[in-house]
């Protein structure tokens, strides 16, 4: 008996005498194989967000509904969870438009448990999902941070992988793939690319090729990440997908032989496995519909990819440095499609990238030091790079290839700086510089104005107005690990990565919330963690499992809440707040607000347990905790970490880059207040308000340092929770306690309460116990007009 | 004995649909070279004219109002089930020697998998805990006092059978013996399951041998009184799906879902191999040392050497992923398929070896 080929290689055989559209009859076109750059396909291009030009009106419009459904956020209503790390696919693919990367703060974890004898199994994560961590649960009685299991012992993280062009890369014949490996390095260059196989088809899509399918790599995504699950499509809407993905099966099941005899059509790479995905929540599945997902999928096969840029004399240099320098062995200039060469710069091969980049990670046939070679077509709007996101440049994604890459990295880094950056500049060239972006800013967005949400609080003009731009942009700025960023754990790679519902400054969703945890003590106390009580969800270091500390056993998670009009807050006079307080219930009415005293006796105002007394020290305690900048040390404040463990010189951040940042919250203007159809509804809700004591803790006011502050908070901290609630205890809160929360921008700050529980503003009225006992006892027992005038106020907020 | 004519409905004959194998080859339209990029595999049309030409199965009836199927097995040539269904309602059908018949089927949903003893005795199981019997007369439903998906069984007499099963997601898995009368939960001692695994598979036992597979790699062994775990090496990464053998220093499981795995029991020890370019297979009927059929994903089908890993790839059998082969030990092989997903469709294929 002889081995033979699998299926795939029968099936190239079928492709290759196929009439249609074979590349190979168009004489016009150069030999990809070639290795040059060459001419490359018409019409594949096409501006930032929108479909390849040879999209039909029909496909034209089933995109705008599939990029619409990307941004959809959501709900555990609608299925989300019951683990989950993001409310919508636009989440991790937002840069620098739906279907592109995301910033570090959206890298995710891959793990693992390496058996005994060896064996590579995913690891479980309140589940199995592929060996996905999830960050987050939804539903009562469930840890809100799924812990991770003891036997888990491998951990890589991923960076959202952009998808710009993939139906273009699907219709790729995968010989021709094929043609470019040489797994055995038989022409001796250093490089032996091999392909990835799924379900024996040549993979393609993925950090290490390890899928053919994109209605798979939507499903699998939306189920591991999201918590969505779906059936696949039918072989009717496969076939009718942009790229046809029907495997020739006949769609018609009476026909006799048809499953049996069909033949395998040219694209049937592009099908997914058959198994509904199910979950246990209490959202019937599949949680997604079948023209739903249709959508999603044509929407990602019909995303463009982003123009190069025209030639200039210095592309020409850089590309002859690209050239000499050994890119192309990895980043083929082109591979051969259906319409013509694909410019994708990439071989679509695995290659073992040396042992600084290896993740352990087994997907396929890829080991653990094995990666795709990454497409470069619109490379320069996606950062940061590589499969983990550690590269914050361009410049330094080349510094790390090692293994196969190794060469091609010691003459790039030979090279005198000029060269290296018309090298760059050739890189930049290749889509998308336009675009290109230090965060999710683009490059001249307009500055929102006075009274927009975003915009400052007074009109700004000459210096200020362009403190305040800077400001803005260095909010929306992602910092790299070689720039300091994590200690080595950190929430969030920018400012905006929390705070960008609706505008960076906002508020943020659900999959942004930051998670504390802590000890419930054998006779029921809180003890804070060693580590502190923040438990962060991500961290610089590749191989960091970002487990808890073992013993903790309460976790807390907290929502992001608005920073518009933090500066307003700040001017409050600590008297102002203090006079609101009540601690001993003196008048009897049920609340007993209670000022929060920081360190030193200075009044909490910011944050969940109005645990930080200002702005100044807001920004030093975000830049610190959340992003792990280190900070120069300031007389007078108490926030912000001096010093961390990582390699970069401390402070990382320097005192003027954070007294922008201040300066930039400090004229943040207020959430502007919403218009109403009904402005009659919103004044009978005001009244309602009052009526119903709800104003007694939301204080609709407090006298600012040049006016009235609407905040609608007292700034004080109130027991809320329910009485049997063991909570994080920080400051001068109990662990029950919290701040009141400021409810301008109501409108823009859902999902509601400190842990984001409530995603509507009724539930969060249900939520409130303790003190908001009676508020809440009061509206349950309104006429439910008077709620919905109530309800309409809130959300004019 | 063969089954009571009673419990059939109208049958229909094999479908040995020539118009059929012709028209692969004239879809494909280069099948004129037979060696032309089929790296050797050849014609893609069954040539009756040679016997030793490649493998070309034909669909074994007309399945276009079936549900999925997923497992057959036979006594013998003239006595072969198949099981299947939809979430719904379970499916049978029957091979006489002459004709397939639809079964009347228990009210249970899908069912797995199907075993037996002989003509008058065959046992299947299937998901929501589903099981029935076969008595010769008829297909009985019985209560295995679980709702959990029951994937495999097996069985060394009627009143020595074990099934396997288990949730894809959540639990452990769930192993039970019937002992003629009533199914008893056996215990799997967690630090034995070395994968982390929810389910089991399917399970296979021979000369006092039983074996156990099922997901992320798992193999267990029945020792007599409990199940252990055995080492099957690191590349038992990945769903072990069916196993079959000649004896217990022979039992070859296979696996993989996306990219095969082939894991062989020598009697000492597993040793797994991972095939490149090659999908998952989910169904193995061994016939000798040297000499068993696997099928997989999208419609793969070959013949392999269990003992060398040697294989020839059939030529495409089918579009729809194949779960089961079982082969007659008379040359014929019959290998059923289909989607898990609704709407279910099925597919019934046999190839007759006549080289």
């Amino acid at each position: 008996m002889r081995a033979a080929p699998g299926p795939l290689l029968l099936l190239l055989g079928v492709l290759g005498c196929r009439g249609g559209k074979d590349p190979a009859d168009s004489a016009r076109w150069p030999d990809p194989a070639a290795g040059g750059h060459g001419p490359m396909a018409e019409g594949i291009f096409a501006p930032l967000g929108q479909p390849v030009p040879f999209a039909t009106d029909a496909q034209r419009a089933i995109f705008d509904e599939g990029i619409a459904l990307s941004g959809h956020r959501f709900t555990p209503a609608e299925g989300l969870g019951p683990a989950f790390n993001l409310v919508s696919c636009a989440g991790c693919h937002e840069k620098p438009a739906a279907g592109g990367s995301a910033g570090r703060y959206r890298n995710f974890f891959l793990t693992a448990e390496i058996t005994e004898d060896g064996a590579y199994i995913p690891g479980e994560s309140f589940g199995k999902a592929g060996g996905v961590m999830r960050l987050y649960t939804t539903g009562d009685g469930l840890p809100p941070r799924p812990p991770v299991p003891a036997t888990t012992n491998l951990f890589a993280q991923r960076n959202p992988i952009p998808f710009f062009g993939v139906g273009l890369i699907a219709e790729l014949d995968q010989g021709d793939i094929l043609a470019g490996a040489d797994p055995q390095d038989a022409d001796g260059d250093g490089i032996s690319g091999r392909p990835n196989y799924d379900r024996g088809f040549v993979g393609r899509f993925g950090r290490k090729a390890q899928t053919v399918s994109i209605e798979g790599f939507i499903r699998g995504p939306l189920n591991n990440h999201l918590g969505i699950t779906s059936d696949p499509l039918t072989e009717a809407q496969r076939a009718a997908l942009p790229v046809d993905s029907s495997g020739g099966a006949s769609p018609d099941p009476d026909s006799l032989g048809a499953l049996w005899a069909a033949p395998l059509q040219p694209w049937a790479q592009a099908s997914a496995p058959d198994a509904p995905l199910t979950d246990n929540d209490a959202v019937p599945d599949p949680e997604l519909g079948g023209g739903d997902l249709f959508a999603l999928v044509s929407f990602a096969m019909l995303t463009a990819p982003m123009a190069f840029a025209a030639d200039t004399t210095e592309i020409d240099d850089g590309r002859v440095i690209f050239d000499d320098v050994g890119c192309g062995g990895c980043h083929r200039p082109r591979l051969m499609g259906p319409r013509g060469p694909l410019p994708v710069y990439s071989d679509l091969l695995l290659h073992d990238m040396g042992p600084a980049l290896a993740d352990g990670v087994r997907q396929g046939e890829a080991d653990g030091s094995e990666f795709r070679t990454q497409p470069l077509w619109g490379i320069a709007a996606v950062g940061p790079y590589l499969h983990d996101g550690r590269a914050h440049s361009l410049d330094e994604a080349i510094r790390w290839h090692g293994g196969e890459g190794e060469r091609s990295r010691r003459d790039y880094e030979a090279l005198q700086v000029d060269e290296q950056a018309l090298l760059i500049g050739f890189l930049r060239s290749l889509g998308g510089a336009e675009h290109e972006s230090l965060g999710l800013q683009a490059p001249g967005a307009r500055l929102p104005g006075v009274g927009e949400a975003g915009g400052p609080t007074t009109a700004l003009h000459g210096a200020a107005l362009e403190d305040f731009a800077a400001g803005r942009l260095l909010f929306d700025r992602e910092f790299g690990a070689s720039e300091g960023l994590g200690a080595p754990r950190f929430n969030g790679d920018s400012c905006r990565a929390c705070h960008f519902d609706p505008v960076p400054g906002g508020a943020g969703p659900l999959d942004v919330n930051v998670m504390r945890h802590g000890i419930l003590s054998s006779d029921g106390r809180y003890v804070p963690p060693a580590v502190g009580s923040v438990l962060h969800r991500s961290t610089s270091l590749p191989g960091d499992g970002l487990r808890a500390q073992p013993e903790a056993s309460l976790f807390e998670p907290r929502q992001t809440p608005t920073l518009l009009g933090l500066g307003l807050i700040d001017g409050i006079a600590e008297a102002t707040i203090a006079a609101q307080a009540d601690p001993h219930d003196a008048d009897g009415d049920g609340i007993s607000g209670e000022v929060s005293l920081v360190d030193g006796g200075r009044v909490g105002r910011f944050g969940w347990k109005a645990q930080v007394p200002s702005v100044a020290e807001f920004v030093r305690d975000a830049l610190s905790v959340e992003l792990g900048l280190t900070l120069q040390a300031r007389a007078g404040l108490s926030f912000g970490q001096l010093e961390d463990n990582d390699d970069v010189a401390d402070p990382e951040l320097g005192l003027d880059e954070e007294l922008l940042l201040s300066r930039y919250l400090m004229r943040l203007g207020p959430p502007p207040r919403q218009r109403s159809d009904d402005p009659a509804a919103v004044s009978r809700g005001a009244a309602a308000f009052d009526a119903l004591g709800c104003a007694a803790c939301h204080s609709p006011a407090l006298e600012g340092a040049s006016g009235p502050v609407p905040l609608y908070s007292d700034l004080l901290l109130h027991d809320i929770l329910p009485e049997d609630t063991v909570g994080i205890e920080e400051g001068s809160a109990t662990g029950r306690e919290l701040r009141t929360p400021p409810l301008w921008g109501l409108a823009h700050s859902g999902p509601f309460l400190h842990d984001g529980a409530a995603a509507t503003l009724p539930a969060a009225i249900a939520g409130h116990h303790g003190e908001g006992s009676g508020a809440r006892a009061a509206f349950d027992a309104a006429a439910p007009a008077t709620q919905a005038d109530l309800l309409r106020f809130l959300e004019s907020l | 004995m063969f089954p009571h004519r009673s419990t059939r409905q109208r049958p229909f004959p094999i479908t040995y649909a020539a118009l059929i194998s012709c028209s692969l080859a004239q879809a494909i339209g280069c099948a004129a070279d037979p060696k032309a990029d089929s790296g050797g595999a050849g014609d893609t049309a069954r040539d009756t004219s040679e016997p030793a030409g490649p493998p070309a199965w034909q669909p074994a009836f007309d399945t276009s109002a079936a549900g999925s199927l997923s497992s057959v097995w036979g006594s013998g040539p003239d006595d072969i089930w198949i099981v299947g269904g939809t979430d719904a309602q379970a499916e049978l059908y029957h091979f006489d020697g002459a004709a397939w018949s639809p079964a009347q089927a228990p009210d249970l949903p899908i069912l797995a998998w199907v075993t037996g003893w002989g003509p008058s005795a065959a046992f299947a199981v299937g998901r929501g805990g589903g099981a029935a019997r076969f008595d010769g007369e008829g297909w009985t439903a019985l209560d295995t006092g679980t709702t959990e998906d029951l994937w495999g069984c097996f069985g060394f007499a009627e009143d020595d059978v074990w099934i396997v099963g288990g949730d894809a997601d959540v639990g452990a898995p769930l192993i039970l013996h019937f002992d003629g009368a009533a199914f008893t939960e056996v215990p799997l001692d967690p630090a034995e399951n070395n994968r982390g695994a929810t389910t089991l598979f399917k399970v296979w036992g021979s000369g006092g041998a039983l074996f156990a597979v099922g997901q992320s790699g798992l193999i267990l062994r029945y020792d007599g009184a409990a199940w252990r775990g055995e080492a099957g090496g690191p590349l038992a990464d990945q769903d072990l799906i069916s196993l079959w053998g000649t004896g217990p220093d022979d039992i070859t499981a296979v696996g993989g879902r996306s990219n095969a795995r082939i894991a062989h029991f020598d009697g000492s020890a597993w040793t797994t191999t991972a095939p490149s370019a090659l999908g998952g297979l989910n169904g193995i009927s061994v016939q000798g040392e040297h000499e068993a059929v696997v099928v997989g994903v999208v419609g793969y089908a070959a013949s392999l050497d269990p003992a060398t890993g040697d294989r020839e790839d059939h030529p495409p059998a089918a579009t729809l992923d194949l779960h089961a082969v079982w082969g007659d030990g008379a040359g014929t092989y019959t290998a059923v398929g289909g989607t898990f997903a609704a709407p279910h469709r099925g597919v019934a294929i046999q190839w007759r070896d006549d080289r």
